[in-house]
């Protein structure tokens, strides 16, 4: 009786919960916020909000650089009221400031601050993440109202650089983990913040000195980790916007939410490992690029949200894009290549060279990360079908790094897509090819190609058609020795409830970064109500 | 006896937390890869050398440990890489989230607790007893965070009557209101889950007391049931139930990890995930200390409350008794501990235990 009494019970339990856990939610869409607030979901708490912590990130919505980024890569003025004016050779810019701008805090914003702000970045003492980025800056100085930036060499394209959020002379100078900034912003932009409640919450209310009115003024950043989570929340109508994974976009739709992508520059490539004997040869190389079926990939993994890509450059590094450098899907000349590259196929259908060396390898995705999986094992399947045998394996974070010169990785690109130099010289430069443990993402496949480390340079120092035609020819040369196995450059995608009543909301091509800071509500502050 | 009891679990706090530091160089963990997060990808070399040696991850293991305690014993309990704040400051904010839940937690269960092992005393081996021990079992079996998730997909999505997480709404003012609505739920999954082991010690507590020499006595004597409820089976019971309560304390820290994870609940537990999966040392540790004092205090008082609320158990020995013995008194108000005159058996600890 006591058994027959306990299995009883354990069953009603259990289907309780098979019961709940099973049912779908049947609630409406609650798109009837009030309109002076929205309530946004992301998907990883910041760790800090100083400008000098990161580019691109949630601290934009707190600062203002000189410039900020606009449509497909293109700069806007923002603290800065005129085009920057570089000297003939590239080794100095100049910055004029616009006057009449304030901090959160009520002082103005004067050329001091900006030159504090820069002086940060390349500052030992500061410890700034972006120092990498300004190694060529020297000295920042300011003679009236205009900020002069002294470059150690000739830079073409820095103005692209400049849109570093611009903090308080006083509050910018500290180290950059202990700074009051990385708690409580202090900039001219269009927010501030009301309270940060940890592990739960950002609340933004409008900076009271910003020069226009905000149309929404209210916003509240949740952050949810979980996906599903996030999808449950829309539902319910206590969010009006996240950040999601195409496949689930696909599965949501309700009344007042539209699906919104961007662009972005965030290219998704497979490495060559550079201890691999067989994938020095620019003929295995271009083979294996030749193998994949990009579209497929595009399709099915990204459901239609990307672009395909067959070199690292993407539309947002401007005019030097060039879309014509595209690898053919081509199976049998791949095949062919491998063939005559001395890779023939062995018994089992793999391929071997005289030495008996098998061309596969092991490619490694992120363990965490389920998009980069499908990409992964969908690359796997069409290197086999060549005769290249690819074995995926999920890697935690922290072993990576080590691993990177003997295992592929599926890589990811585009955290400086803006300016050319900045997005491929860390990727193909041959001063990288060495394997450095301490920067083990730098140049990952060890490429070094004597003609292209000369077109970087060129790119670097020269403007105008000069600069366009030596990165073009860069494109035409990769194809003939790529570097990489380049698939998508993948869309950000977000559901957003509401946006139907506003005008201006912009479509910008985005980083690598995304969420709550990008999306339709890059441009938040400069909505019109319908 | 007291204080050997305190000197030998502050010695333990200190074994674990070496071994903290030495256990965890062999995690697969990259505390600067956490600390940058997704921007690991692409920091340069001079960042991440920057990063290691703020973190002191290249430090051998003990000399890490030599500078966390050291930096503990004068007060400086460090700074968290997770949340970029000193440790003090993170516990100061998340503590009283922890404490809120948990004491809720285990208040709530010890009252239901009592109240399903009062029923089910009554009769022993009705069906109301036979019914709460299987339930026991099988909630005892179940996770703590399959009864989370359970809790959320029934009460929260599907019925609608609890928030499905956080502190409050997104953005909402932080009102003892708000925060009472959202605690519910995961107060509930912690009771739920500390309720099973007290049901069923108190019921056997209960249960021997019913049937115990001194309570037939009592009804013997014509002591009405209400007062023999009241003033001899309860008093008899307390002690092991205190004893029992104070014991789930330890497992209400593992609980609330995974019931603060699942529900995002800011308190401590959350920052234990946080940190063990980030390396960040310095919270890790004091986290560590904290849990282990924790533990250490809970058995204590435990046992010094059990002791207070039943004499008999009281360690005699060497050590010495800590408070002598109530004297006997005659039939007519007799109390729980009187040596019943003549009844060897409940005057001997060992055997009452």
């Amino acid at each position: 009786m006591q058994r027959r009494t306990f299995l009883l019970a354990g069953a009603a339990l259990a289907v309780a919960a098979v019961a709940g856990v099973s049912g779908c939610s049947t609630n409406e869409a609650g798109t009837d916020n009030p309109v002076d607030r929205l309530t946004l979901a992301e998907g990883t708490e910041p760790a800090s909000l100083s400008p000098l912590a990161a580019m691109y990130g949630l601290a934009d919505k707190f600062y203002e650089g000189l410039y900020t980024i606009w449509g497909e890569g293109k700069l806007q003025w923002a603290l800065a009221d005129a085009d920057a004016v570089a000297n003939s050779d590239n080794t100095r810019w100049e910055v004029r400031l616009a006057g009449g701008r304030r901090f959160s805090s009520g002082a103005e914003v004067t050329p001091a601050d900006v030159v504090a702000t820069y002086r940060a970045i390349i500052d030992p003492a500061v410890g700034s993440p972006l120092a990498g980025h300004f190694t060529m800056l020297r000295s920042v100085t300011a003679h009236d109202w205009k900020i002069a930036f002294e470059l150690s060499e000739p830079y073409a394209g820095f103005d692209t650089l400049l849109t570093v959020g611009i903090a308080p002379a006083d509050l910018i100078s500290q180290p950059v983990d202990s700074s009051p900034l990385v708690h409580t912003p202090v900039g001219s932009g269009p927010y501030q913040l009301a309270d940060w409640r940890a592990g739960e919450s950002l609340v933004l209310e409008p900076n009271p000195h910003y020069r226009q009115k905000l149309p929404i003024p209210h916003l509240i950043i949740a952050f949810v980790p979980d996906q599903n989570a996030v999808l449950q929340r829309a539902a319910a109508g206590s969010i009006q916007g996240a950040q999601v994974a195409p496949a689930l976009a696909a599965t949501f739709d309700r009344r007042g939410w539209e699906v919104w992508r961007n662009a972005s520059a965030d290219v998704r490539a497979v490495t060559f490992p550079r201890n691999h004997p067989g994938l020095k040869d620019p003929r295995v190389r271009r083979a294996l690029n030749q193998a994949v079926n990009r579209d497929a990939i595009l399709k099915g993994v990204q459901h239609g949200y990307g672009q395909v890509a067959y070199t690292p450059f993407t539309a947002a590094q401007g005019e030097v894009f060039d879309p014509d450098a595209r690898f053919g899907y081509d199976t049998a000349g791949a095949q062919a290549l491998l063939d005559e590259a001395g890779w023939p196929r062995g018994a089992d259908g793999n391929r071997v060279n005289a030495q008996g060396q098998s061309l596969g390898f092991r490619l490694m995705y992120f363990a965490d990360d389920i998009g980069r999986r499908d990409m992964a094992v969908a690359v796997a399947g069409d290197l086999a079908a060549i005769g290249v045998p690819v074995e995926v394996v999920a890697v935690p974070h922290a072993q990576v790094g080590a691993r990177i010169p003997d295992d592929a990785l599926l890589f990811a690109g585009g955290d400086m897509p803006y300016h050319p130099d900045q997005h491929i010289s860390p990727l193909l430069d041959g001063r990288g090819a060495t394997f450095d443990p301490a920067d083990p993402y730098r140049n990952p496949s060890g490429y070094a190609n004597p003609r292209i480390d000369e077109l970087l340079q060129v790119g670097r120092v020269s403007s105008g058609e000069q600069r366009t035609q030596a990165y073009r020819e860069i494109q035409q040369r990769y194809l003939d020795d790529p570097a990489l196995l380049c698939l998508v450059a993948i869309d950000h995608v977000y559901l957003a409830a509401g946006l139907n009543q506003w005008l201006d909301v912009q479509h910008i091509t985005e980083p690598h970064e995304h969420g709550a800071a990008w999306g339709p509500w890059r441009s938040i502050q400069s909505w019109l109500r319908k | 006896m007291v204080g050997l009891r305190l000197l030998t679990g502050a010695a333990g706090i200190i074994g674990v937390t070496v071994l903290l530091f030495a256990l965890i160089q062999y995690a697969p963990i990259d505390p600067v890869a956490a600390y940058l997060g997704a921007a690991n990808e692409f920091a340069d070399g001079p960042t991440r050398a920057r990063i290691a040696e703020r973190l002191g991850t290249q430090l051998p293991w003990w000399q890490h440990w030599l500078d966390w305690a050291g930096g503990a014993l004068r007060g400086d309990w460090g700074w968290s890489a997770t949340y970029r704040r000193p440790v003090a400051a993170v516990f100061a904010d998340r503590a009283p989230w922890t404490v809120l839940l948990g004491a809720g937690g285990l208040l709530l269960a010890g009252l239901a607790g009592w109240a399903a092992a009062l029923a089910a005393a009554r009769r022993p081996g009705g069906v109301l007893d036979r019914l709460l021990n299987s339930l026991a079992a099988v909630v005892a079996g179940t996770p703590a965070f399959i009864l989370a998730l359970a809790a959320i997909a029934v009460f929260a999505v599907n019925l609608g009557w609890a928030p499905a997480g956080g502190l409050t709404e997104p953005g909402a003012a932080l009102t003892p209101a708000e925060v009472l609505a959202h605690l519910g739920l995961p107060m509930l999954v912690v009771a739920v889950s500390a309720w099973p082991q007290i049901t069923v010690h108190t019921r056997a507590a209960l249960s021997d007391a019913w049937q115990s020499e001194a309570v037939t006595g009592a009804r013997a004597r014509g002591v009405g049931e209400a007062t023999v409820l009241a003033r001899h089976v309860v008093p008899l019971a307390a002690g092991p139930s205190a004893m029992v309560l104070a014991a789930r304390i330890p497992e209400l820290i593992t609980g609330t990890v995974l019931v603060e994870s699942v529900f995002g609940w800011p308190g401590l537990g959350q920052a234990t995930v946080q940190s063990a999966l980030g390396g960040d040392f310095a919270l890790l540790a004091a986290l560590t200390v904290a849990s282990g004092a924790v533990v250490v205090s809970a058995n204590l008082s435990g046992d010094v409350l059990g002791w207070v609320l039943d004499p008999r158990t009281r360690p005699t020995g060497r050590s010495g008794r800590i408070a002598p013995r109530p004297p006997a008194s005659t039939y007519a108000d007799a109390v729980v501990g009187d040596p019943v005159v003549g009844d060897p058996v409940i005057a001997d600890p060992e055997v009452a235990r």
